[in-house]
């Protein structure tokens, strides 16, 4: 339950990648272009109720009849009356839509002003009106329970978007039945926001990202003298530069020769992630579902890999996109919105490997399970047979599922 | 963990949430209809039923959030419709069944609020109800409670607009702020104020008379009469005790002035003549009404009507100024005294037949309110010369029993009278009527109890020699008979008594209770004079209101009633005309603003002497239950605080808060601490601590016994306890008991040495 006048939506300032919306550097102000007022269901029954009312009165002469009458008329207009005086003095700023992830609920947080000096406001709904930028996806309004004199009200709509993409929201309207619910009035904004929406982050098993790339593992090459690990690797001669305190005394004394103690040093492999050219392989049809699905793996591992401090690297050459490995929250962002952007209506059908190092992971999500050989490093995931990689095969949503999935 | 202190400030009550003050004004709307429509339809019954059936579903669906399972809302909602069903079919569709059946259909729908859309519904039938309670009657009663209903619903949907949006969004529930609520209450406000201005607007605004019945009788509320125009002896016919009022009735002489009065003699208002008696019932003579009713005319409205053969009497006595305030569509009679000589119609057309010469006035067409006026002449008419008159008016030939007869002849004949009509000189007629008159009204016993008569005995015989009791028919039928079989043309009349007078407005109030039947016999060709059997004082006993304080403020509330008759129930195209001007291009208002100003110059006087009785009245009244209020008020708030308690005990919401047995412990073990020490002399000042003060006088006290002492020291101890320790319930019973029990025993001992 939340109070009616002050709002603070603490989840989305914590969430990673979702910086907390702030008024003053990211809301925008709404300018009205359109009012509009229509006649409610209710509101043509209560006409038809009144007009049976007028029939009953002018047949019967009944005075409480006419009386009944002239209550329900008034009724009318002063519901015309209060509810367009309540939307005349308002004034709407739209915070700055954050990034959300395909299938996460998305706050869109609104501030509405009253600058009436005596009239309240009442029962308002703000919502997105739809346009082609819009997301799919379902959307809740914001409701503004009440606003008094003078007073500002946030509230919060949410959207859980269905499919990743480059959107933008236009046009915000304000709506209000109060008092009676007779008529519905109407403010329309012109209020662009755009924002993109990443991926799915599907729950992965965690055998995709393997565990040699775990950072207490060490890599069995030789590392540079200035060894971080404590663990023991070796004895060598001294050589000049190595620091006094590696020499091992007892050895040397032993050999009659200055001995040193050389020490492991962790490597940290990397990983790429490289979406084959097959999964987009007929993108250009209606069902993007497959294609779908290898991008939201991909973009799951990547989230997961990251998590786990490996510096993860894409490889998607069909739109010739290829980052190297690098870790923490920028590089994985990154990649994300690059995988977000892509259009699978326009994909390159050529394939290579990528260019990794030898000792680096490679992951390559395919259509379908391939025989053909792939470089020895490569490790392979069928983005299809999604049993095998999500942790709950129920999870996997509907947006990733194709037609024929469905109706089968 | 601190004790909290058992004597805190009133907690402050947490905001309620959207969701539950929707739900209460749904509550206070939906028992408010069902109110209105009960004191409309004046059936206790219904609204004992439906207050039963919406507290049930408030305390076991709609406070838990609960809703009942399908399969039972789905049938009950099948018994509610075959209940509705069969009760149609047996007394037909009528706004009466119609409102039961949605007044039940609203109970089912509250069972079963799953979404908004279902609240809202609950809302619509709550109007349903009250457009059917307007239907059904137009009181004062129903008129203030619909006011009061109408404004409950606009709370309940506003209310229902912020509850919808917040379904509509991500938010399950909200609280109401208190600035929120303020501002909700200006806006119930401020909308009922607008609504009832413009609503008064335009109920004086619109023309009146325009498509009158174009859609059949929809729309027509219920008549109210009580009156029957046949008499049906051996069943209740239209006896009443109904205090419903059905006309007002002013008399003014031929100057003009009010000449009525809580003293005056009663007057006999005429409706139905009825001239045939057959098998204990009497009917009025085809050839009297059905011509009638053929022969009506449209009178337009202010038309003066007298008879084509009207020479006897050229001056008029009387003048009976009649509004009936609801009368049926179609044929119906109109009432007048005896002998209306000039039938005058009221402000509004009326499709009348009349016959003077029987004084039997018939309306046709329109029902609703009638206003018209009659000129009558005194019935004590100047000494006729019974020498000229050659024969006796002829009688009606009737079915008389011989028993009846014999009755007749004997009554006559213990007053030195001569029965037999050849024999029997005409001017003794009259003196001969009065002789039954008085019989009836001597011998026999007035009662509204009305027994089954036996099967193949005549009526009137059972009631003049075996009964012995009846009401006012059985009276009428048998003076009428006796009257006929000693040779005297009698005829028995329907209508009402009147004789309530009231003296804030002036007028007589006629009700249902006042229905009664009488006789008219022509104790002298063409005169008719009325003579009526029924004992006065039993009839004025049942019939008339008790002189009491009761009935004064009945009598004020009737005065209020009359207002409203008058002006809102009354309103009509003249007195819209005479508001707001026939042809005015500012809708009026100038003619209305200088048409009050004259009424308030003209009626000054009469308006401060209303005021002033009314206003005395009113602040009287409150002087005297304020001073019973504050006289008494400890006997009020103990009464409160039972009914609180009992409200408590069912949970509903607005129960206070229980105290737990620990709290109760300490109140009382306090409460004898600063007894104890005020008895000891050493009263505790309220700055001090317990302890502190404990320590400071107690040990001092010499004359304290030991037992007594030790007491308190326990017992303070057992409150610091409770006050500050962690422990669930620290004030062991068993301890309380036995300090409280040295401590009363010390108190008595104490007060015992002191009566000594």
């Amino acid at each position: 339950m939340s109070a009616l006048t002050t709002h603070h939506d603490p989840a989305t300032s914590k969430s990673p990648g979702h910086p907390s919306p702030t008024p003053s550097s990211h809301a925008e102000l709404g300018c009205p272009v359109k009012r509009s007022s229509k006649l409610t269901l209710g509101g043509i029954v209560y006409i038809g109720l009144t007009l049976f009312l007028a029939v009953g009165a002018i047949n019967s002469q009944n005075n409480l009849l006419f009386w009944l009458f002239g209550v329900a008329i008034a009724t009318l207009l002063v519901s015309g009356g209060f509810s367009g005086f309540a939307l005349m003095r308002v004034r709407l700023e739209a915070h700055a839509i954050p990034d959300p992830h395909a299938g996460e609920t998305l706050r869109i947080h609104y501030v509405l002003s009253n600058t009436s000096r005596f009239f309240p406001v009442f029962a308002i709904l703000i919502s997105e009106i739809q346009s082609d930028r819009h997301p799919q996806g379902e959307f809740m309004p914001a409701p503004i329970l009440h606003l008094g004199p003078k007073q500002h009200a946030k509230g919060f709509g949410t959207l859980v978007p269905t499919h990743r993409g480059r959107y933008a929201l236009d046009q915000i309207r304000l709506s209000t039945r109060f008092p009676f619910g007779l008529l519905q009035k109407s403010l329309i904004f012109e209020c662009h926001r755009s924002f993109l929406v990443m991926p799915y982050q599907l729950p992965i098993t965690s055998n995709l990202v393997r565990p040699q790339h775990n950072q207490a593992e060490e890599s069995q090459s030789r590392s540079a003298p200035s060894g971080a690990s404590n663990q023991y690797w070796g004895l060598r001669e001294y050589t000049p530069g190595d620091s006094k305190r590696s020499i091992a005394w007892k050895q040397s004394a032993r050999h009659t020769k200055l001995i040193v103690i050389e020490h492991a040093q962790p490597v940290s492999s990397k990983l790429w992630v490289w979406i084959s050219s097959n999964c987009f392989e007929g993108a250009n049809q209606a069902d993007h579902a497959s294609s779908e699905r290898a991008i939201a793996l991909c973009a799951s591992v990547i989230t997961f890999a990251s998590a786990k401090g490996i510096p993860v690297g894409l490889w998607v050459p069909a739109y010739d996109i290829r980052m190297s490995p690098g870790a923490g929250k920028a590089s994985m962002m990154r990649a994300l919105r690059a995988l977000a952007v892509l259009d699978l209506n326009d994909p390159r059908t050529f394939d290579r490997t990528p260019n990794a190092p030898r000792y680096d992971d490679v992951l390559k999500i395919v259509p379908h399970a391939q025989g053909t050989p792939s470089p020895s490093s490569a490790r392979q995931v069928d983005a299809q047979q999604w049993e095998d990689w999500l942790t709950d095969p129920q999870l996997l949503p509907p947006a990733l599922h194709s037609h024929r999935e469905i109706t089968r | 963990m601190k004790r909290t202190d058992p004597h805190p400030h009133p907690p402050r009550s947490s905001p309620p949430s959207v969701h539950r003050a929707y739900t209460r004004a749904m509550l206070f709307a939906s028992i408010s209809a069902v109110v209105v429509f009960s004191i409309a339809d004046q059936n206790p019954f219904f609204l004992i039923l439906s207050l039963l059936g919406i507290i049930n579903v408030w305390v076991f669906s709609i406070a838990p959030k609960r809703t009942a399972p399908r399969l039972m809302i789905n049938t009950i909602l099948l018994g509610v419709v075959a209940i509705a069903g069969i009760e149609m079919l047996r007394v037909g569709v009528g706004v009466n069944a119609f409102a039961v059946f949605v007044a039940l259909l609203m109970i089912v729908k509250m069972l079963d609020l799953r979404t908004p859309r279902d609240d809202g519904q609950v809302l619509v039938l709550c109007v349903a109800i009250l457009i059917a309670a307007v239907l059904t009657s137009n009181t004062l009663l129903t008129g203030f409670f619909t006011l009061i209903s109408i404004v409950l619903i606009l709370r309940a949907v506003m209310l229902y607009q912020i509850h919808a949006v917040l379904a509509k969004s991500a938010l399950t529930d909200s609280t109401i702020t208190e600035s929120a609520r303020i501002d909700i209450r200006s806006m119930i406000l401020a909308s009922s104020f607008l609504c009832a201005i413009i609503a008064t607007g335009i109920f004086v605004i619109l023309p009146r008379n325009i498509g009158v019945q174009a859609f059949g009788q929809w729309g027509q509320g219920s008549p109210v009469s009580g009156f029957a125009d046949t008499v049906e002896l051996g069943r209740p016919g239209f006896i009443s005790q109904s205090s419903t009022p059905v006309l007002d009735l002013t008399i003014t002489n031929r100057d003009g002035i009010n000449i009525g009065s809580e003293d005056s003699q009663a007057v006999y208002l005429r409706g139905a003549v009825l001239n045939q008696y057959s098998e204990g019932r009497w009917n009025p003579s085809p050839i009297m009404r059905s011509p009638l009713q053929s022969r009506t005319t449209l009178i337009p409205p202010n038309t003066s009507l007298e008879p084509h053969n009207q020479t006897d009497y050229t001056v008029w006595d009387r003048q009976y100024t009649i509004s009936i305030r609801s009368l049926d569509n179609g044929p119906a009679y109109l009432f007048s005294p005896w002998k209306t000589i000039e039938f005058r119609v009221g402000s509004e057309p009326m499709r009348l037949g009349l016959d003077f010469n029987r004084g039997i006035f018939i309306k046709d067409g329109v029902g609703g309110k009638l206003d018209y006026s009659v000129r009558t002449v005194k019935t004590v008419f100047d000494p006729i010369n019974f020498d000229q008159i050659k024969s006796r008016p002829p009688v009606t030939p009737t079915p008389i029993e011989p028993e009846i007869a014999q009755l007749a002849k004997d009554i006559l004949t213990d007053a030195g009278l001569e029965p037999s009509p050849e024999l029997r000189p005409l001017r003794d007629d009259a003196g001969a009527l009065r002789v039954i008159e008085q019989y009836l009204r001597s011998q026999y016993e007035y009662t509204l109890d009305a027994l089954p008569v036996p099967r193949g005995m005549d009526a009137t015989k059972w009631f003049l020699f075996e009964r012995k009791a009846g009401h006012c028919e059985y009276y009428a039928s048998a003076l009428a008979l006796m009257s006929r079989s000693v040779g005297v043309p009698a005829r028995v009349l329907t209508g009402y008594i009147v004789s309530d007078y009231n003296a804030v407005t002036g007028q007589y109030t006629v009700r249902e209770s006042n229905a009664h039947a009488w006789v008219e016999a022509q104790t002298a060709p063409g005169h008719w004079q009325i003579y009526d059997g029924t004992p006065p004082l039993d009839f004025h006993a049942l019939h008339e209101p008790d002189p009491s304080l009761w009935r004064s403020f009945a009598k004020l509330y009737e005065s209020v009633e009359f207002l409203w008759v008058r002006s809102v129930i009354g309103y009509d195209s003249t007195a819209r005309q005479n508001l707001i001007g026939a042809n005015s291009n500012d809708m009026g208002l100038s003619v209305l603003g200088e048409s009050l100003l004259n009424r308030f110059a003209a009626g000054r006087q009469r308006l401060l002497a209303r005021g002033a009785i009314v206003g005395t009245t009113v602040f009287a009244g409150s002087l005297f239950l304020g001073i019973v209020l504050l006289r008494y008020k400890q006997i009020f708030a103990s009464v409160w605080s039972v009914f609180a308690r009992w409200i408590a005990k069912f949970h509903l919401p607005f129960s206070s808060p229980r105290s737990s047995p620990g709290d109760a412990r300490y109140l009382r073990l306090e409460s004898l601490v600063h007894q104890s020490l005020h008895r000891l002399g050493i009263p505790k000042p309220a700055w001090a601590p317990l302890k502190s003060h404990l320590g400071e006088h107690l040990k001092d006290h010499n004359t304290v016994a030991e037992p007594t002492r030790n007491a308190i020291l326990r017992a303070s101890n057992l409150l610091y306890q409770y006050k500050f320790s962690s422990a669930p319930d620290p004030l062991d019973p068993d301890q309380c008991s036995e300090i409280e029990s040295t401590l009363r025993k010390s108190e008595k001992s104490a007060s015992g040495v002191k009566n000594s």
